[in-house]
């Protein structure tokens, strides 16, 4: 009764029949048959964010974005507003899940090669998209104001700093003066709570519309794609909505499982004056920065920065018109190889400078990754004076 | 011939004339400035002559604190300070002495420093001068003559005397051992005395050492401290509980109820001494009754046991200390809100520190009444911070519903996406 | 014939579908609150105070009696809080010795230390005993009666 009232109102206003036409097409899209779970991996990712957005606003109510309260301010999140603690575990674990996720759906795109023409100009956009998610991830790092925090992005910077000739500009202005402060959290603040969210809103909304104005790819060579017509597609709605769905209510299971059974902690609040042993970088970053160890300065920065460029570039270099992976044994060889080594750097990473045990002896990993046989303390005895540097 | 002539009267005509006049007046002026400034014509203030020919001793008495209140040579010296004449200056009449012998030099300085009301504007004590007579370095320099002995300068210094309280002053707190370490040193000078000369080595690696060169603690003991400074003497055995206790008061007045007590009236037993040493004294632990104790106590005696009782408790009330404030820590770092708990460990801590003190006594049973509340605390802690964890794994529980409900959904969702399949095809 | 058999058929086929269609419904009813509820709860003030940053209340005016003394705890620092004829003051309680808590001492009128026997003034300097420096003060504030610390 209500909703005919509430019907015939909204009609006598405005032009619903004119709206219901496109609408409907959007929704009930046809979609080609090669359209499967993997393809839910992009509405993850806008998911991933939104939940981030939610979380983060809720956050924002009580967080202190200065130095002497900031700590303070997340313990108060943790510890007294009600589900507080889960909100704070939600958007650590969402921020990982979301790098996660943003790259599967990367590498799902790149398997079945959906970047190649026409599609170019998206994929450019989905490669900014995970870059800013990765800054996003950066910045928001620090805003806990814990040991943790302070060092891993004095390292980061550190790093951004060694670039040839505009490294020290970059470094100061990303620190906002000599070393990581409260310049550095005011402005990793401002990023990280209102550029990027606009940011990542106006690209996703331009990579989405990119996405229905050309349609999702089909596992046709380029230039002979087919358009899906009704008979042969899925429909987007309420098909394959509902797949997406049931990997959202999985995805959401997992998050919040994470949440309560590997909460993140508080950890100690930041003290400039006293670095904790073997800072790393957050897990996403740690094969570059692992990679940078074995290469002088010039050269590492060289190969670290060939990862994005060769990611942006990859639609114009790669020629072949075949989308189907099973055709494409160099671009899918290429691509094992870039996993397996950001496997390897990223494992070495995560081993060096700590000790181990393994089959019942302890072993000591270098900064390098090379194992030693004995304790951390045997092997700092050991060092050189040079070595020590 | 006329060449020289010529200039000859060339130069008698610019002499005679207003511009020549003007450059010799002139000139004979600059001539005498510049004489007057010479040390030989020059005015001082206080007219001292005597830095006329001594400058390098006024140097060193510019930035003493004797010369910015107008004490000069001749107070100590003796002389006439208005004379330029050499002969003039130190001539009999004058009261000069010259360098002075030690003994004359500390009455010199007793002639200032030891007159009450002299001294009174300045703010100084005057019984510098008595003590010093009644300590070793005194009775060495004034009644045995021996001019190796300290005396005033020796310590304060001679031109450059300044105050104690300026941090370069050789009496300043955390100089003093330097200074005494001079002489307190010197093998060759100690022999005869039959004095160790690695005081200095081991003060600097005691605890009070430590605190004052590295922590700069300026009030811990010092050599002047413990020793007195103008009274220079080693404390007696009876002495050094004083001497201690100055600081260590809740120490002294424990130990005072302990059976020990007694046994230092006798003389059998030094107050701190005998378990903590002097020199090299180091910051205690509960395994010091394994070494003191049987210096006079042998192994499986009552008093031995005694001691090993105590230094059980001690090591149990630590112990329970350091694993609660572990405790406190990691739940803090985790992220639980812990700052009840952590106040209330501020006050264990004190309780430790107390009973340090309170062990003195060496009565196992106000020790046992402070161990038994520090252990209490402890545990009441630790439950707490147990407790906060155990209401965390609760939300455990939390992940059943969630998860039954997100099967449900899933399976409905799957269901209703298999019908839509099928009905397409 | 035929049409009542396929009706009868229909009929749980539909039956199901409305139900399932019903739990999907209520499921995402039911999503949706359990996400945006708890976030009314947890915006709701929790405490009176939210982060501790500036001026902490600690207690009434008349609760404390002039030369008198009162342990105090803000967040994880003890602190002590003395009141004068002319004035409030608050110090850290932590001695600045070997860290014992001190007491103040009303015959005395002092803050002393019960671990070392060390002695401060009204004003936290040190007047006899080992400790080295005085007790760090904390600004005190009194409006309407109430008593304000800054930590």
């Amino acid at each position: 009764m209500i909703k005919r009232l509430v019907d015939a109102w909204v009609r006598q206003r405005f032009d619903v029949d004119k709206m219901r036409g496109p609408v409907e097409k959007q929704l009930k899209k046809p979609l080609p048959h090669n359209v499967g779970w993997f393809h839910t991996l992009g509405s993850m990712s806008l998911f991933l964010f939104l939940s981030q957005v939610v979380t983060g606003i809720l956050l924002l109510v009580y967080y202190r974005p200065t130095v002497n309260e900031a700590f303070e301010s997340v313990k108060f999140i943790m510890t007294k507003p009600y589900m507080g603690w889960l909100y704070r575990q939600v958007h650590a674990w969402g921020a990982n899940l979301m790098v996660i996720v943003v790259f599967l759906h990367m590498l799902r795109t790149y398997i079945t090669g959906s970047y190649k023409k026409p599609r170019e100009v998206t994929w450019i956009f989905g490669v900014f998209l995970f870059i800013f998610t990765m800054i996003f991830g950066f910045t928001g790092y620090l805003l806990p104001w814990n040991q943790l925090a302070y060092w891993a992005t004095t390292v980061g910077t550190e790093v951004a700093g060694s670039v040839p000739i505009v490294g020290e500009w970059i470094r100061t202005l990303m620190r906002g003066g000599p070393s990581v402060g409260s310049e550095t959290l005011s402005r990793f603040f401002v990023i990280h709570v209102i550029i990027l969210p606009w940011l990542l809103v106006l690209l996703v909304l331009i990579h989405l519309f990119l996405v229905r104005l050309q349609g999702v790819a089909t596992m046709e060579r380029v230039d002979e794609e087919k358009e899906v017509d009704k008979a042969h597609g899925t429909p987007f709605f309420p098909t394959h909505v509902l797949k997406e769905g049931i990997v959202f209510y999985i995805l959401l299971g997992i998050l919040i499982t994470l949440a309560i059974l590997a909460p993140f902690d508080l950890g100690e609040k930041a003290d400039p004056l006293t670095t904790p042993h073997a800072i790393k970088p957050e897990w996403y970053f740690l094969p570059f920065y692992q990679v940078l160890k074995y290469f002088p300065k010039l050269a590492g920065i060289f190969v670290v920065t060939l990862a994005p460029i060769f990611l942006f570039l990859w639609p114009f270099l790669d020629r072949n018109k075949e989308r189907d992976p099973r055709k494409r044994p160099f671009a899918v060889g290429f691509c094992i190889l870039v996993l397996l080594s950001l496997f390897i750097f990223g494992v070495v990473g995560y081993l060096s400078e700590t000790e181990r045990q393994l089959f019942g002896k302890t072993y000591y990993f270098d900064v390098y990754g090379l194992p030693h046989a004995g304790t951390a303390a045997e092997h700092m005895a050991k060092l050189t004076d040079a070595e020590v540097k | 011939m006329s060449h020289h002539r010529n200039l000859n009267h060339q130069a008698a005509h610019f002499i005679t004339n207003e511009r020549g006049s003007f450059f010799v007046y002139f000139g004979i002026l600059i001539i005498l400035l510049f004489l007057s400034t010479h040390p030989l014509f020059a005015n001082t203030d206080n007219e001292n002559q005597c830095i006329a020919c001594h400058s390098d001793y006024w140097e060193e008495m510019q930035a003493s604190i004797h010369s910015r209140n107008g004490v000069a040579c001749q107070d100590c010296h003796g002389g006439d300070p208005a004379q330029a004449d050499q002969a003039l200056a130190k001539g009999p009449e004058t009261g000069y002495i010259g360098v002075p012998e030690k003994d004359q030099a500390v009455q010199r300085c007793g002639n200032c420093h030891a007159n009450v009301e002299f001294m009174n504007p300045y703010g100084i004590r005057t019984d510098q001068l008595a003590r010093y007579l009644t300590s070793t370095h005194g009775k060495r320099v004034m009644v045995d003559h021996d001019m190796k002995a300290a005396a005033c300068m020796d310590c304060h210094g001679y031109h450059d005397v300044i105050a104690v309280s300026d941090p370069n002053s050789p009496v300043y707190p955390s100089n003093v051992p330097k200074t005494c370490n001079h002489c307190h040193g010197n093998e060759r000078l100690m022999e005869p005395y039959h004095h160790p000369t690695d005081v200095f080595d081991q003060y600097r690696e005691s605890v009070h050492g430590k605190a004052l060169f590295e922590k700069g603690n300026l009030a811990v003991a010092n050599c002047a401290a413990c020793h007195g400074s103008h009274g220079a003497v080693p404390p007696g055995v009876k002495d050094l509980g004083a001497t201690c206790g100055k600081c260590h008061v809740n120490e002294k007045k424990y130990f005072l109820e302990s059976p020990h007590a007694a046994a230092m009236v006798e003389g059998k037993f030094s107050e701190c001494t005998s378990c903590h040493g002097f020199h090299d004294v180091q910051h205690p632990t509960a395994a010091l009754y394994e070494k003191a104790c049987l210096n006079c106590h042998a192994t499986g005696t009552t008093e031995y046991q005694l001691g090993q009782a105590i230094e059980r408790e001690l090591n149990n009330a630590e112990q329970a200390f350091e694993k609660t404030k572990g405790t406190v820590k990691q739940a803090a770092i985790e992220g639980f809100f812990v700052e009840e708990e952590a106040a209330n460990l501020e006050e264990v801590k004190t309780h430790l520190i107390e009973i340090k003190s309170v062990q003195h006594t060496l009565n196992n049973h106000f020790l046992t009444e402070r161990h038994d509340a520090i252990v209490k605390s402890t545990d009441e802690i630790e439950r707490s911070i147990r407790h906060k964890r155990l209401s965390h794994k609760q939300r455990q529980w939390m992940l059943v519903p969630i998860w039954v409900f997100i099967v449900i959904m899933v399976l409905v969702l799957y269901r209703k996406y298999k019908q839509l399949k099928n009905q397409k095809d | 014939m035929s049409d009542m058999k396929t009706n009868h058929a229909e009929q749980p086929e539909t039956s199901r579908r409305h139900f399932l269609d019903w739990i999907l419904k209520g499921g995402f009813l039911a999503t949706l609150l359990g996400m945006f509820l708890p976030a009314l709860t947890y915006l709701w003030p929790v405490t009176r105070r939210g982060p501790v940053g500036g001026m902490v209340e600690v207690g009434r005016e008349d609760d404390l009696a002039v030369w008198g003394a009162k342990k105090i705890s803000i967040g994880e620092s003890p602190m002590i809080l003395l009141r004068t004829p002319q004035s409030f003051k608050a110090y850290s309680a932590v001695c600045t010795h070997l860290g014992c808590l001190v007491e103040w001492s009303a015959d005395k009128r002092l803050i002393e230390c019960p671990c070392h026997a060390g002695f401060f003034d009204v004003e936290g300097r040190v007047i006899s005993g080992p400790p080295p420096k005085s007790l760090v003060g904390h600004t005190v504030r009194v409006v309407d009666g109430k008593i304000f610390v800054k930590l």
